[in-house]
Formats: C-alpha cells, structure tokens, sequence
C-alpha cells in the first residue's frame, strides 16, 4: 500500500533516516517506535506528504507522491499530528466533516453522501453522542477520538497517526490503540502510528518499525524475538 | 436556523444605525427632510448638500471601514491562529503611518500643499496605501521563506517597532503645521472619503470580502493549523497570499483613507464568535462583516453627537470588549500546543 524507496530524511546537514526501505499493507496496522528525537515525526510528516525526503521516494498504492497534487495525496492519505488543537464553538460533527475537504468542491458545502460519511465516522470511533458538543470541552481521549473520526471521514486507504496515545491513561491508550486495530482489520485501512508506549505497539500492531540509528527495523510485532530487538535499540533490559 | 435568524436581525439593525448616523449630525434636519433630499425632492440646496454631500458619504464610509478593519482582523486571527492578531501586529498600521508620515512630513509635503487639498488628501492616502502594501509584501516574501506563522508575525512586530521610530524621527525633524497635519491622519477620520475615493474603497472593500468568501473552505481548514490544511488537500502557500491580497484591499485601503482605525479588527471578529458561537468562517464572516458596520456606525454616531475623533470612539469602545474576551475566555483561545 505505501511503500519508502530508499529514503533519506533529516535536516540540511543532519541526517536522521539515511536510504531505508519499508512496506505497509492494507488492512495493516504498523507501530512506528524509536526514541526521541530518531525522526518518527519527521518520517510521518515525509509519508504525509508535508515534508520532502532529502532523496528517495514514497509511493502509495503503486504511484509516487512526488507525481501527485495535493488534492491526490489528501484522497490517498490523511494526517493526524501530535498535540491538541483548541477551537471554541467548533462542534465534533464539524470537525469530523471537514475530513471531507478533499472530496468536497470549493465552497467546502457537504453533500448528503458527505453527511452519511462523517456520521458513520463518528459512529465507527463511538462518538455519535458527542456529535453536537464543541471540542473544547472534550477530555484529551474523547479528542483523539474525534481526531480519528475526522481522518476516517477523510476516507483515505492509507492512515498516518503521530502520537496518539500520547497524554492518555492506560485505560485511553489501550482505548485508541484498540479503535485503530479495528479500522485496520476491519476496514482494510493501512495505518501506521507512531508510540512511545512499545507494550501497545507489540500487543495491538501487525507490524513494528524500529526507528534505530539511522536505520529502519520492520519486524512482525508478533515475533518472539521483537521485543528483544527493541530492548536493546532502546538500550534496557527486558520490556 | 439560528444563523438566519441573527443575519436577519443584523440586517435590521445595520440599516436602522445607517438611517440614525444620517439624522445625527450638528444641523437639525428632521426625517422627512433628510428622506426627501435622499430620494431628491428637496427644494432646500443646503440640505441636499449635508445630506448628499456630507452625511450620506460618511455613513458609507463608516459602514465600508466597519467591515474592511473587521473582517481583516477576522482573516489575521484565522491565519496566525492567534486571538491577538491584526494590522497592527503584523505592521500593517505602522506601514500605512510611514507612508503618511513622509508624504506628510518628509519631502513631498511642501509639493503637495501647492498642489490643491485634493490631490494633497489623495497623496497622503496613496502613500499610506503604499506603505502598507510594502510591509505586507515583505511579510509575504519572508513568509515564503519561513514558512512559521508565528515567526512572521513576531517579524511584523519588529518590522512595526522599526517603521514606528523612524516616523518618531521624522515627526522630530518636522515643523509644527506638519506635525499637527500628521497627528490628525493618525486620530482617523471618516469625512473626507467621497466621490473618486469613495468608489475605490467600495471597490476594494467588495474584492476583499469576495475573496474572503471564495476562502470560506480553506479557511476552515486553516483553523486546525497548516499541517491539517495541506494534508487536507489545501495550497497553504497559495492561500496565505490570497489571505494577504485580501488585506492589503480591506486593511491597506482603510488605513489610507481613514487613518488607523484601532482596536475595532481585533475586537469585532471576538464579538461576532460569542453571537453566533460557530467556528465555521462561513458563518463567521457574514456576521463580522454586519457586526463591523453596526459597531463602525455606533462609533460615527457617538464621535459626532460627543464631537470627539472617532479613532478615539473605536479604542474607547474596542478596548474593554478585547479586555472583557481576554478575561472571559482565556481557555477557550484557538491556540495550539
């Protein structure tokens, strides 16, 4: 489904990510972990499309998204960053429908197909009852939630996620990481996430990508020698 | 429902404040008079000349400002994603003053006096105009570098503060009647807005808010922050051009032929969230657009019934409603972290 071809990334002088190679498929859920500062961030927003790879090229579904305009990208991917963002008097059904704007025309008007979509959306991540609230009342799970509606409204094969279960509790993270093993088994999506959290990455993912050094691990999450690899990488003994 | 309901309301209202500011004025005309030398029936010449000549070009020009300066403001906040944004911090303000503040006290000013009162009101409203195009060209060119908001508007910030001394040095340098011409332009006026001026100021005042409309979509998009816009299919780059282009018209033009007009950009976008409590810039806008006309209106009403500069009127009026959405909503801000 997305495919890196010998990329490079880093900034000017520095290189973080130097010529890897990595495959995620559809239906697949891939934890991208690395300590900080081992450019997942920078690898997501390169897969998103927001940043260039100092050489090398993503492709998705077969066409490389150098070749794409914008409007194509944002059918093939959607982006969810770290962070919060506040705005007031935004409701969640608002939020979940601007995931639409790259199948909408210029005006941004929703179609009732638009509508079915988000509605779905909403439903899928189990926030139908919040549809109507403004999102800057929402807890930082019930956010996330809502961020993941948007990018399921986005209605793109591939799904890429910074951080999402960052400054939620166990009960949240277990929560999030739960809704996107859904959406990959069951709605085919091909997701990859970035996590400090490697317990819910070996436990919910198909995949992980060890960010080590400047190189790149993929590894079955299921493995038994996985959670070895990672250990060492993260120089700890035993997670 | 709720949202045609209050641009129903606004539009009653604008239309009653725009009859209120043709009645108020220092000569005592009574309706029926100011209502036949509107429609041309007046035998009266005088009254005809208050009403069309005076009263009725500076109602426009308060409505027109009212928009311009509020839905710039609007557009800054949206694009900056900072409550406290506006012409002012991006130096647009301190650009049109330098303009100003050569044509009024530099050089040209001996030329222009000799030149007739018109052409020397045209001049200083061009220079200003001008000045206020070049800040916002070099905070487009270096946002084409930078790419950060933030960065850009602590850059017009600084670029304000430079532009503000050197007007400080001219205005040392200059001789008295210059000076006193300067500080007037910097109280604002409404008053010499007609004919030829008047026209490019509606021209550019409806460019402005078309371009806005035609922005409506990607705008909203914007509100989550740039890395949402662009992977949602939207030309950030393109957009904050058009954003710029659009306040040049609405802001650049209103700074030129009124002076600086403060506080009500900043505060009437803040007033518009809390009557219609929806995010959606395509709602949003209309009703800063009517809010700003209502509000600017009010301001002209009370600046002649008190006799006062209406520069002085919009701070006095903007200044405690930005206060009061400070200490109302500092949680609710469209911030991120």
């Amino acid at each position: 489904m997305i495919t890196l071809n010998n990329i490079t990334i880093g900034y000017g002088r520095k290189i973080l990510l130097g010529n890897i190679c990595a495959t995620a498929g559809k239906g697949e859920l891939t934890a991208l972990v690395g300590r900080n500062g081992s450019g997942k961030s920078t690898l997501i927003r390169v897969l998103a499309g927001l940043e260039k790879p100092l050489s090398g090229t993503v492709s998705i579904g077969g066409a490389d998204i150098e070749g794409l305009s914008k409007k194509e990208i944002a059918r093939c991917v959607s982006f969810t960053g770290t962070g919060r963002v506040r705005i007031p008097d935004l409701k969640c059904r608002d939020l979940t429908a601007l995931g639409r704007a790259p199948w909408t025309g210029w005006t941004g008007i929703l179609s009732e197909h638009d509508r079915d979509i988000s509605e779905r959306a909403l439903d899928i991540v189990g926030m139908q009852d919040y549809a109507d609230r403004c999102m800057d009342e929402m807890s930082d799970g019930e956010y996330q939630k809502i961020m993941i509606a948007r990018a399921l409204a986005q209605d793109t094969p591939v799904m890429l996620f910074d951080e999402p279960t960052a400054f939620l509790d166990v009960p949240g993270r277990h929560q999030i990481a739960g809704i996107l093993e859904r959406l990959a088994s069951e709605e085919g999506k091909c997701i990859i996430f970035s996590t400090h959290d490697i317990g819910i990455a070996l436990e919910k993912a198909d995949k992980v990508w060890l960010l080590d050094g400047d190189r790149i691990v993929s590894m079955k999450a299921s493995a038994p020698e996985t959670a070895g690899r990672i250990s060492s990488a993260f120089g700890i003994d035993g997670i | 429902m709720r949202e045609k309901t209050i641009t129903g309301c606004g539009v009653i209202l604008l239309i009653t404040l725009f009859a209120a500011d043709l009645l108020t004025g220092s000569a005592d005309i009574a309706p029926a008079e100011v209502w036949n030398a509107l429609c041309g029936l007046s035998a009266d010449k005088q009254t005809v000349l208050i009403i069309n000549g005076i009263r009725l070009p500076k109602a426009v020009t308060a409505l027109l400002a009212g928009i311009s300066v509020s839905v710039s403001g609007l557009l800054m906040q949206t694009l900056f994603r900072n409550p406290l944004a506006g012409p002012y911090v991006l130096g647009i303000s301190s650009g049109a003053s330098l303009g100003a503040a050569v044509c009024v006290l530099g050089v040209s000013s001996g030329i222009l006096h000799q030149t007739g009162p018109v052409l020397e009101t045209a001049g200083l409203a061009g220079a200003a105009w001008l000045g206020a195009a070049a800040v916002l060209l070099l905070i487009s060119a270096a946002s084409r570098k930078i790419g950060d908001n933030t960065v850009i508007l602590i850059l017009g910030m600084m670029l304000g503060a430079g532009i503000d001394a050197v007007v400080q040095i001219l205005q040392f340098l200059s001789d008295e009647q210059s000076l006193k011409s300067y500080i007037i332009w910097t109280m604002g006026s409404l008053g010499h807005v007609t004919g030829l001026r008047l026209g490019i100021m509606g021209g550019a005042t409806i460019a402005g808010v078309v371009i806005c409309f035609i922005l409506g979509k990607n705008l909203n998009l914007l509100l989550l922050g740039e890395s949402y816009a662009a992977t949602a299919g939207t030309d950030v780059r393109k957009t904050r051009h058009w954003i710029f282009l659009a306040t040049i018209l609405l802001s650049g033009t209103i700074t030129a032929f009124c002076g600086p007009i403060g506080f009500i950009g900043l505060a009437v976008p803040h007033l518009s969230r809390m009557i219609v409590r929806n995010a959606d810039l395509r709602v949003l806008l209309p009703c800063t657009a009517l809010c700003g006309g209502c509000i600017m209106l009010c301001c002209d009403i009370i600046a002649k019934l008190s006799a006062i500069p209406v520069n002085a009127v919009t701070s006095l009026v903007g200044i405690p409603v930005v206060v009061w959405v400070l200490f109302r909503s500092r949680k609710t801000f469209p911030v991120s972290f």
